[in-house]
């Protein structure tokens, strides 16, 4: 939830994936405690793949923001209409 | 009930924290905010029997992926800090309240430490441990994961190494 409200509101696209990191922690919590409510381990098998997907775009999405920052001085995503046609 | 206790103060401590990651001014603040807000998550993940788990997200989130975030800031967000004028005293406002919590956590671990004590002896607090995890849970996540999710984990391994060539050539210099 406040995930959400992150992503929504800021407008400095570093703090939006934060957003997106506190929202797959979220997911995470909830697998974990279902896991832990259930007694299946399948839970945090899936909690482990999500923590590598989460890693793997969190590594791209910043890598894609270093290089748009690198032209266009900016991290405002107001100002990333690039693709824009 | 000492279990209520910690979870829902584990809860509302993520909570706030996270809030905070989304109201900090500044983006090296928020930075922070979030690596506290994965080690209670770890916390909480130690409270439901999930240990490997915990020590994952500690390694990962709090060693990996916020130290990349801190590059990043660094790198980024170095020139314009657009309201940088620090309010001392309400700094130490919040120091002042943050000494408060801890030392009401020192007390209510005290406090639990002397019941415990009086009550249940060594054999009960070793009993307490559920029969099915006596050695850490790691060693059965490891047969699911290695048997059941074979597939799915060779290709998490597949995706992390494209993730990672991806992320090199993007942030090359020369694209």
């Amino acid at each position: 939830m406040v995930g959400v409200i992150g992503v929504l509101v800021r407008r400095n696209i570093i703090i939006i994936f934060m957003s997106i990191e506190l929202i797959l922690n979220a997911v995470n919590i909830n697998l974990v405690a279902l896991a832990h409510q259930f007694g299946n381990l399948s839970g945090q098998v899936f909690v482990v793949f999500i923590i590598a997907v989460a890693a793997a775009e969190a590594a791209v999405g910043l890598g894609i923001l270093l290089a748009f920052y690198r032209n266009k001085e900016t991290v405002n995503i107001d100002e990333m209409t690039i693709m824009r046609w | 009930m000492l279990d209520a206790v910690v979870f829902y103060t584990l809860a509302a401590l993520i909570l706030g924290l996270g809030i905070l990651v989304i109201t900090a001014r500044s983006a090296v603040h928020s930075v922070l905010f979030l690596v506290m807000n994965f080690l209670l998550i770890a916390a909480l993940y130690v409270t439901l029997n999930a240990e490997f788990l915990a020590v994952i997200q500690i390694m990962v989130y709090a060693g990996g992926i916020v130290v990349l975030y801190l590059f990043v800031v660094m790198l980024v967000n170095l020139k314009r800090d657009p309201e940088q004028h620090v309010d001392s005293r309400r700094l130490g406002r919040v120091g002042i309240a943050l000494a408060l919590v801890v030392l009401a956590e020192l007390v209510a671990i005290a406090y639990a430490a002397s019941t415990r004590a009086g009550g249940a002896t060594v054999s009960g607090s070793a009993k307490s441990f559920p029969p099915g995890i006596q050695g850490g849970n790691t060693e059965e996540l490891g047969w699911v994961l290695y048997t059941d999710y074979l597939i799915p984990f060779e290709l998490a391994s597949v995706l992390l190494l494209v993730a990672m060539v991806g992320a090199i050539v993007l942030a090359k210099r020369s694209l």
